[in-house]
């Protein structure tokens, strides 16, 4: 009998093939899915971005005391939960939710000073005024102009910080779909008049954005990125959450299949860089073996128990075995303010208990 | 009984003892209770049905808060025929510095002069305000409904933006509950500088005596105090 013929899949990996890889596998039995291209150092700053989904990421970054660097956090001791009605603590800076890559270029053109930082419109809103460019970031709107400003600007400082001074810079890609201003062609958070500022139809166009739009945005917006930080690496995701509702005229199922779809070969065609990964959240959460278990009964939300499987092979294949950069441990500035204040605290008790003495 | 009243009763945090003795200092008839900032950041200090204020677990303020009633001839030490001056509510000691921890600026000026500075919106502060003095707040409401109160600010004795910042929005949000507030600082400059070091105590965050026979000559100058006939 003739030796068998090798063929470019007989020494394939189990992980190679869809039974062994994948349906002999299950949903908590898949390994391998990722294996970050970097080794990092052990002190390497993760700052993240993107979509609703990007959220998770953080959260978990924190949960499991990796570097996740915050470049805007809320003031010292802010109650949780007002820092939470304030949207800190959700990304790396407040830039709120970017689901575009239109939306990641104009923040980074801001940032790098590009572009003027009043370019983008502020929306009026009773007394006060809302940032078009995140709109909700705060639960009422700024007390007047120059307050929505400075606010921005403060922002877009801690959202340079969080590419000038981080290790990898991770973007999860959520829309292909958003708005635009017709003559400037300023992108919009959301679609003027859905949550904030007034929809009209001479000024605010629907924008789906194709493969090469949104490639070029993003290639932009990591070239000005990199020309702060040249050793910045990029990951990015997918986000695995679908449209809650399309203005493409598509059914929303098919709609969502097309804007992930795009946005997914965009990030694999970018991934061939060796300093841009992908991570495979979208294929957790989606894929077959699921059998959309990791949804909610909408079919959109994304459990638990789907945002730990995906964290999960998250940190399997992260290395961060590198010898840390930063050297000596971060002195602790909050113990120090609490040492001046206990100070301070000190001579008014004791100008009273002299005047008490005195009674 | 027939009782002496005090011209105005000095109640509130350290800030409180240079009021006292800028009272003392121009005759007038002055009792005072004072009490640590800590205890007053810290909530212990409450209103009292029958005393008018009370510190639940310190013997020795609740003996200090009896022998000043007695000295009133038996009123509570909130009463309608005791003007109050008031220095607390404030007690930014224990809140601004770490509002700032961060580097975050109120002040407009201070976050575009400090490139590493984060700017906070005026509805975060007033959040933070609410977070950390509203207690404080309510009961100054309270108060203001049981005495005539004037609420005094500290003294300003700082270019720390922020210190400023907190110290105005806490006495807004004070008037904006129909409470009289007095902020010596115009008084000693009206272009809003800080105070000059001979207006403070070696510590440099108190005002001292003269400064509060200053202050308390300015406010009884404006009548916002009066001595009793």
């Amino acid at each position: 009998m003739p030796d068998a013929v090798k063929t470019p899949y007989s020494d394939l990996p189990p992980r190679a093939f869809w039974r062994t890889g994948v349906a002999d596998a299950g949903i908590f039995g898949l390994s391998g899915l990722w294996q970050s291209k970097w080794v990092l150092p052990a002190d390497a700053r993760f700052s993240t971005y993107g979509s609703c989904f990007a959220q998770h990421i953080s959260r978990a970054m924190v949960a499991r005391k990796v570097n996740w660097f915050c470049p805007e956090p809320a003031p010292g001791r802010t109650p949780a939960k007002l820092a939470e009605a304030y949207n800190y603590g959700v990304f790396s800076s407040r830039t709120g939710n970017i689901y575009t890559a239109a939306q990641l270029l104009i923040l980074t053109r801001l940032a790098v000073g590009d572009l003027a930082m009043d370019a983008p419109e502020f929306w009026p809103d009773g007394t006060g005024f809302r940032c078009s460019l995140r709109p909700v970031i705060e639960p009422v709107p700024f007390a007047n102009a120059q307050d929505a400003l400075l606010s921005r600007a403060s922002t877009l400082r801690a959202f340079r910080r969080s590419f000038a001074e981080a290790e990898v810079f991770i973007f999860t890609l959520g829309l292909t779909e958003g708005w635009e201003h017709a003559a400037s062609g300023q992108p919009y958070a959301l679609c003027p008049g859905t949550v904030a500022g007034q929809f009209d139809a001479d000024q605010h166009v629907f924008r789906n954005y194709a493969y090469p739009e949104i490639r070029a945005d993003l290639e932009r917006a990591f070239a000005l990125m990199r020309a702060v930080n040249p050793t910045l690496k990029i990951l990015l995701t997918v986000s695995p959450v679908p449209l809650t509702a399309t203005a493409s005229g598509d059914h929303v199922l098919v709609a969502t299949t097309y804007s992930k779809s795009t946005l997914r070969a965009v990030a694999g065609d970018l991934a061939r860089d060796p300093d841009i990964d992908y991570f495979p959240s979208y294929e957790i959460i989606t894929g077959a073996p699921t059998r959309s278990a990791f949804y909610e009964p909408n079919l959109r939300s994304v459990v638990k128990a789907g945002v730990d499987v995906v964290m999960g092979h998250f940190f399997a294949g992260l290395n961060i075995s590198g010898p840390p950069v930063r050297g000596a441990a971060i002195r602790d500035a909050e113990a120090d303010v609490e040492r001046d204040m206990a100070a301070e605290d000190l001579i008014c008790e004791e100008m009273v208990l002299e005047r008490f003495n005195e009674n | 009984m027939k009782t002496d009243l005090p011209d105005v009763l000095v109640l509130g945090d350290s800030h409180s003892i240079a009021l006292a003795d800028g009272c003392r200092a121009l005759g007038m008839r002055v009792e005072s209770l004072y009490l640590s900032g800590n205890l007053w950041h810290a909530g212990r200090v409450a209103l009292h049905a029958q005393h008018g204020f009370w510190v639940q677990g310190m013997p020795a303020a609740q003996k200090q808060i009896l022998a000043l009633r007695e000295r009133l001839g038996g009123r509570s030490l909130l009463s309608r025929d005791v003007p109050v001056l008031a220095s607390f509510g404030f007690h930014l000691g224990r809140v601004v510095p770490l509002f700032s921890l961060h580097g975050h600026m109120a002040e407009p000026k201070d976050f575009e002069a400090n490139s590493n500075a984060l700017y906070a919106s005026q509805s975060l502060v007033d959040g933070y305000v609410t977070a950390f003095r509203g207690q404080h707040l309510r009961v100054a409401r309270r108060m203001g409904r049981l005495a005539p109160t004037t609420f005094v600010l500290p003294p300003h004795y700082s270019t720390w933006g922020n210190l400023r910042h907190f110290a105005l929005r806490i006495a807004a949000r004070l008037q904006a509950q129909g409470l009289r507030v007095y902020d010596p600082a115009l008084a000693f400059d009206p272009s809003g500088a800080p105070l000059e070091q001979k207006w403070l105590t070696s510590a440099g965050n108190h005002g001292n005596a003269e400064y509060g026979q200053a202050v308390v000559g300015h406010m009884l100058d404006k009548g916002l105090i009066n001595r009793r006939p």
